[in-house]
């Protein structure tokens, strides 16, 4: 059983899909696509009528609402729940249940997390984004942000859901890189070329139970998303 | 001398309260809430006039006392020590706190610890300090952090002040959180367990059973997902539920409940959802639907009314309530033909028996604490 | 007292005419049987109590969900059904149908023969 991330000619160089109930790990620089490939890849399992987690730290869950309303990606009535840990930063008053009021304090991150796990449990909760999780980085103590990514993926594991993680290239230091790519299942990068500066290009770095190609492969973002060449 | 946590099972638990000028180590699962705990607890110590410090690295100043004043907790003149908002770019308000973000860990736990003393030393009278938390800085080592706790407790001593150390534990080796449990006076452990769909918070010192509990409008209360009320017809049950509970609802005609009663209580220390049956024998067939996973029952007998005792005793057992912690109310001593107390525990052969009044409430809430104290049985 | 009881029993024998209907009963709403039609081999105090108590909690529920007035209560099973409505203030009729009953003209018969209970109680 594959779970298929539904970016054109990308599934079939992964065998159809990421191996289910995996973590795989999203690294490229800002800009790039991540979020976009996070979009479609949460658009794909709501098409097919699967409840998602997507965490954002970096926009707000209208802003993606918008980007994928712009591709044709149309999520209203799907069932999913945002928890929104950038409104924070604008200091109005924050009424939502999973909207997190203070990304240091990981007691109320754990909890609202788990909170939205419980309300989606039983309508058929499979694929969970985090975009982007380098940001959690930047408000707590590595070593105890690692703690935390640890219990949480070992969570979502035990729960049986597909997890999407993106890291923004260079915002955290190699250690722990090292430590967040032992946590996962794969990682998927992407980047620009050096020689031909605008085009995009996405590798597979390593998959479990895959069979991929270990070449750069080019990819584009058109009126339908990510195609890959 | 011990002084009183504001949480009453949990005095008892600790044997009258935590000690004074001792340090308290509150350890935590990862989905307890173990700041509003504290927060409860530091409340009780400020409106028995101590002033409090508060050691924060994660949660902001102004998000504590919103979470304080929003429980309804007292934090007059609480000091901070502000670890935190320089790290989220604010501008910290209080004169004890770390006026830029510093990314090497050890050298923000000095500069905590600095301030820590600093604020120890300024501050006289100042008598309960909260450290919240500690997990931020344990990639320093769980070595380095108990040489400095243990460190920490002379000047407890000097400056006559008990400390409560908070820690989520997210997983650390066993060793780790030997040495931080060592490093201070007394551990009390919070968590979380999922019975049957519902989930429940817990605190628990040394062997003792746990203690559930739920953080709500009135604070910290201890915590029963259901108690059961049973008894012959028209012993007052209902009205029982009604004059406990803050919002009740009964399925009754012409007279008589031909369903159930529900109630739900929140009363100083106490939170709970209670089931009234019917009396009549006709709905018997009820009685062992609404008996399920009941953690208490409480059986209500109309004092003036003895030739009722023999069906109350076959209800109780019905209920299974031999089986789990039950009090009897005699209720309707207002009445003028009611039989005494003594005479009813007598005639009942049973114990715990308290007397009550439904309609003019009385005896209740110290029915529903003895139930409560039996359920939480801590000798 | 007994002209009334008869007069119920004409109106559950009435109700039997129609072919779907396989029993009925007239319960007083605090749980006690006042007329039954129900077959030999039911337990018919105990139905009667259990209806009172279903009609009963789900007034109430509809009352607490604020989505106006209880209409009827259908218990379905897999070789039957039973309906419970309101009849006056005192008292419910509750009629036990086969499982392939035309509900439509069951509730239109029944609400008429409530109506009837209702001014006999």
């Amino acid at each position: 059983m594959r779970v298929e991330t539904g970016i054109k000619n990308f599934d079939d160089n992964i065998e159809g899909g990421f191996p289910e109930h995996s973590a795989i790990l999203l690294k490229g620089p800002i800009g790039i696509g991540k979020t976009t490939f996070c979009n479609q890849f949460i658009y794909q399992g709501l098409k097919q009528n699967e409840a998602s987690i997507y965490i954002l730290f970096n926009a707000r869950a209208d802003d993606i609402k918008k980007s994928m309303k712009r591709f044709g990606w149309e999520i209203e009535g799907k069932i999913i729940i945002f928890v929104d840990v950038y409104s924070w930063q604008s200091g109005e008053l924050i009424t939502d249940k999973y909207t997190i009021i203070n990304p240091a304090d990981l007691n109320e991150f754990n909890i609202k997390i788990f909170k939205a796990i419980n309300e989606l449990q039983d309508k058929n909760l499979k694929r969970c984004c985090i975009d982007a999780l380098s940001t959690l980085f930047v408000y707590i103590p590595p070593d105890l942000a690692l703690k935390f990514v640890s219990s949480l993926f070992a969570k979502l594991k035990a729960i049986k859901i597909t997890s999407l993680i993106t890291i923004e290239k260079d915002v955290l230091d190699p250690k722990t890189v090292a430590v967040l790519e032992s946590l996962t299942d794969g990682m998927v990068e992407l980047n620009y070329d050096p020689i031909k500066m605008t085009q995009r290009l996405i590798r597979v770095d390593r998959m479990k139970d895959t069979k991929h190609p270990l070449t750069w492969m080019k990819f584009g973002i058109g009126d339908n998303g990510i195609m890959v060449v | 001398m011990k002084i009183s946590t504001g949480i009453e099972k949990l005095d008892e638990v600790l044997d009258g309260g935590v000690k004074s000028n001792s340090s308290v180590l509150l350890l935590a699962d990862s989905l307890v809430d173990k700041s509003s705990f504290v927060q409860h607890i530091l409340s009780a110590r400020i409106l028995d006039n101590d002033k409090g410090i508060y050691i924060t690295t994660s949660k902001t100043p102004t998000n504590i006392i919103k979470n304080m004043y929003e429980y309804g907790w007292e934090y007059k003149h609480l000091v901070f020590v502000d670890c935190i908002s320089s790290t989220l770019k604010e501008k910290p308000k209080s004169k004890y706190a770390l006026k830029r973000k510093i990314t090497k860990l050890p050298e923000a736990f000095e500069e905590t610890l600095k301030l820590f003393k600093q604020a120890l030393k300024d501050l006289k009278g100042f008598k309960i300090v909260i450290f919240d938390s500690l997990e931020t800085f344990m990639g320093v080592g769980a070595e380095n952090i108990a040489e400095e706790m243990k460190e920490l407790k002379h000047l407890f001593d000097d400056t006559k002040t008990t400390c409560i150390f908070l820690l989520t534990d997210w997983g650390y080796e066993k060793q780790e959180i030997k040495k931080i449990c060592n490093a201070v006076d007394t551990v009390v452990n919070l968590g979380t367990v999922e019975k049957k769909l519902l989930w429940m918070n817990y605190f628990q010192f040394d062997e003792l059973p746990r203690i559930f509990f739920q953080i709500t409008q009135t604070g910290v209360g201890l915590y029963v997902p259901k108690i059961l009320i049973t008894g012959p017809f028209h012993s007052g049950k209902s009205s029982t539920v009604h004059a406990l509970s803050e919002k009740a609802v009964s399925v009754d005609r012409l007279g008589t409940t031909i369903a159930l009663d529900h109630g739900y209580i929140e009363k100083k220390g106490i939170v709970c959802d209670i089931f009234g049956t019917p009396g009549q024998e006709r709905f018997d067939w009820i009685l062992k639907i609404l008996s399920r996973d009941t953690w208490g029952v409480i059986l209500v007998v109309d004092s003036t009314r003895p030739e009722t005792f023999k069906r109350a005793k076959e209800m109780l057992k019905e209920v299974k309530g031999y089986e789990i912690p039950f009090v009897i109310f005699a209720n309707k001593q207002d009445l003028g033909n009611a039989i005494k107390l003594e005479e009813i525990k007598k005639r009942l052969g049973l114990p715990d028996v308290v007397g009550t009044s439904a309609t003019k409430n009385e005896g209740l809430e110290e029915g529903l604490k003895l139930l409560f104290d039996k359920i939480f049985k801590v000798k | 007292m007994v002209e009334k009881k008869k007069e119920l029993e004409n109106i559950l024998k009435a109700l039997e005419e129609i072919g779907d209907v396989v029993g009925s009963a007239v319960v007083r709403r605090d749980g006690l049987l006042i007329a039954s039609a129900l077959p030999s081999e039911v337990n018919s105090k105990s139905v009667a109590a259990m209806a009172a108590a279903i009609v009963g909690t789900s007034e109430t529920s509809v009352k607490e969900l604020e989505i106006g007035g209880f209409n009827q209560v259908i218990v379905n099973a897999s070789n039957g059904q039973y309906v419970s409505i309101g009849a006056g203030a005192e008292a419910i009729l509750v009629c036990l149908l086969r499982k392939s009953a035309n509900l439509g003209l069951v509730l239109l018969e029944m609400e008429r023969s409530a109506k009837k209970i209702g001014r006999i109680i």
